[in-house]
């Protein structure tokens, strides 16, 4: 799989750099007021999105029916997408965790950021891939777009309650609801890469 | 050892059935998989690299089932599909790279190598290449890996005269090797009449001729008589006949023909004739 992979990094790494670039505009503005944290939620959604964005590389280039020709079993080619789908969230999670630390958020805020930022990110790949291998990624698009409402519409909600509260409360729910919804994220994710296996495996390209 | 058996091939789809498909590659040969477009070779390939899922026969591929560990019997096999599919961003650097954590044999020096012979450069992109350094490229990945059965889809369609010479030389070169073998589809038949040992002509899915390329153009040939004399013929010596008022040309099996001059005939004659035929 290292070899998947490290296409996978040469091809974000090339075709990718808007993505860094609106990370470095959202960092700043988090870094500018530290009531705009909400902007680092985004960034891990930014980060789970990734993954799809490179399987329409893939197809777009015929590398999805080349790899297929390669040592690769179908199980391996669907795992380094859900690899990448681990790596890049639980990277962002990390670093805007230290980001809040460095801009002084309590100890007790940035692990509840952690956990809520990870699982929110990991739900974007967990809905839109098994779509994007049925469908490809055009068709599977539509699936995208609703992992998107699912998660921004929560989380508009959530700022919406804090807006009220007039407190800049990070996460105005409790840790039993934050522990169930990363319990839920997590299940989501491995009954995901084990659909889209499934799907991979069936799968006729052209 | 063959270094591919195929007994009974089968696959259907809505419009098109690969129908009962049995070729035999020996091992130290090139087969040449002739066909319209459409005709099953592209989904033949895919058959033989498991990419898609037979609906009957065997498959075996350097004496390994073509079904079990699939992955393992594809260290030894060099593909290259009509897309290439490298990324565009990718430079033949990358690529080289990326395919040493493929496969378990990759020989970098090697590689190297046929980049500097087919004159690639390391770090232009892929999209900046012709059609024709793609193709040399994802030759080059093909064969880098000490494959033992090379298989190439549509591999020269698109190609410049030149640029398919020089592919043909690689191809030539690979079986210098007494276990290294080669399945080649193509639409594009006189490439097919130059390199291979065996031609295998497939026609709407289903196979028309399999055969040794020397004994074919032995065994067949075309005449050129009037229609009177045609006539006497046996109706299994002609194979297609073209009758028009100047006259009437056929491919005919040699043996049955006695008092008659016969020209000889090539593949592409051979491919079109038959085709014609089967219709």
């Amino acid at each position: 799989m290292k070899g998947l992979l490290l296409k996978d990094f040469y091809v974000a790494a090339k075709n990718l750099k808007i993505y860094f670039l609106i990370a470095v505009v959202f960092i700043g503005a988090v870094i500018f007021d530290k009531n705009n944290v909400y902007f680092l939620y985004l960034l891990s959604i930014l980060g789970g999105i990734i993954p799809m964005t490179l399987l329409s590389f893939d197809e777009r280039s015929g590398w999805t029916k080349y790899s297929l020709a390669l040592p690769y079993t179908p199980s391996r080619i669907v795992s380094g997408k859900y690899v990448i789908g681990l790596i890049l969230p639980f990277a962002v999670s990390v670093f805007s965790a230290a980001l809040m630390w460095f801009i002084k958020y309590s100890s007790e805020e940035i692990i509840l950021f952690f956990i809520t930022s990870f699982s929110l990110s990991l739900a974007v790949p967990a809905i839109c891939l098994p779509f994007s291998f049925k469908l490809g990624v055009e068709k599977g698009r539509i699936a995208y777009y609703a992992a998107l409402a699912l998660i921004i519409v929560p989380m508009a909600f959530l700022g919406g309650n804090a807006a009220e509260n007039a407190e800049p409360v990070l996460i105005p729910v409790s840790l039993d609801i934050i522990a169930m919804i990363s319990g839920i994220a997590v299940l989501l994710y491995i009954i995901s890469w084990l659909l889209s296996i499934r799907i991979m495996k069936t799968k006729e390209i052209s | 050892m063959n270094a591919l058996e195929i007994q009974n091939l089968t696959k259907s789809y809505k419009d098109f059935k690969l129908d009962s498909l049995s070729i035999t590659l020996p091992e130290g040969c090139i087969l040449g998989l002739i066909g319209e477009n459409g005709a099953g070779k592209s989904t033949t390939v895919k058959l033989i690299l498991n990419m898609i899922k037979k609906d009957g026969g065997n498959i075996r591929i350097l004496g390994r089932s073509s079904t079990e560990n699939i992955s393992d019997v594809k260290e030894d096999i060099g593909v290259v599909l009509d897309e290439a599919g490298i990324p565009d961003c990718l430079n033949s650097k990358e690529v080289g790279k990326i395919m040493k954590n493929t496969f378990k044999n990759w020989d970098d020096a090697y590689y190297n190598q046929l980049l500097r012979k087919f004159d690639l450069p390391a770090g232009k992109k892929f999209k900046e290449f012709s059609r024709g350094m793609k193709m040399k490229l994802a030759i080059a990945a093909a064969m880098s890996h000490n494959p033992k059965l090379l298989i190439l889809d549509e591999a020269t369609s698109g190609l410049d005269p030149v640029v398919r010479d020089q592919v043909v030389e690689m191809l030539y070169d690979f079986t210098r090797e007494e276990n290294h073998s080669i399945l080649i589809s193509s639409h594009i038949v006189s490439d097919l009449e130059k390199l291979c040992d065996y031609i295998a002509f497939l026609h709407k899915g289903k196979l028309l001729l399999f055969e040794e390329k020397d004994r074919l153009l032995e065994e067949y040939g075309i005449v050129h008589c009037t229609e009177a004399q045609l006539s006497k013929l046996n109706s299994d010596t002609v194979v297609h006949k073209k009758v028009t008022p100047y006259g009437a040309e056929a491919l005919v099996k040699r043996n049955g023909v006695r008092d008659l001059q016969i020209s000889p005939v090539t593949v592409e004659e051979l491919f079109i004739q038959m085709s014609k035929e089967a219709v």
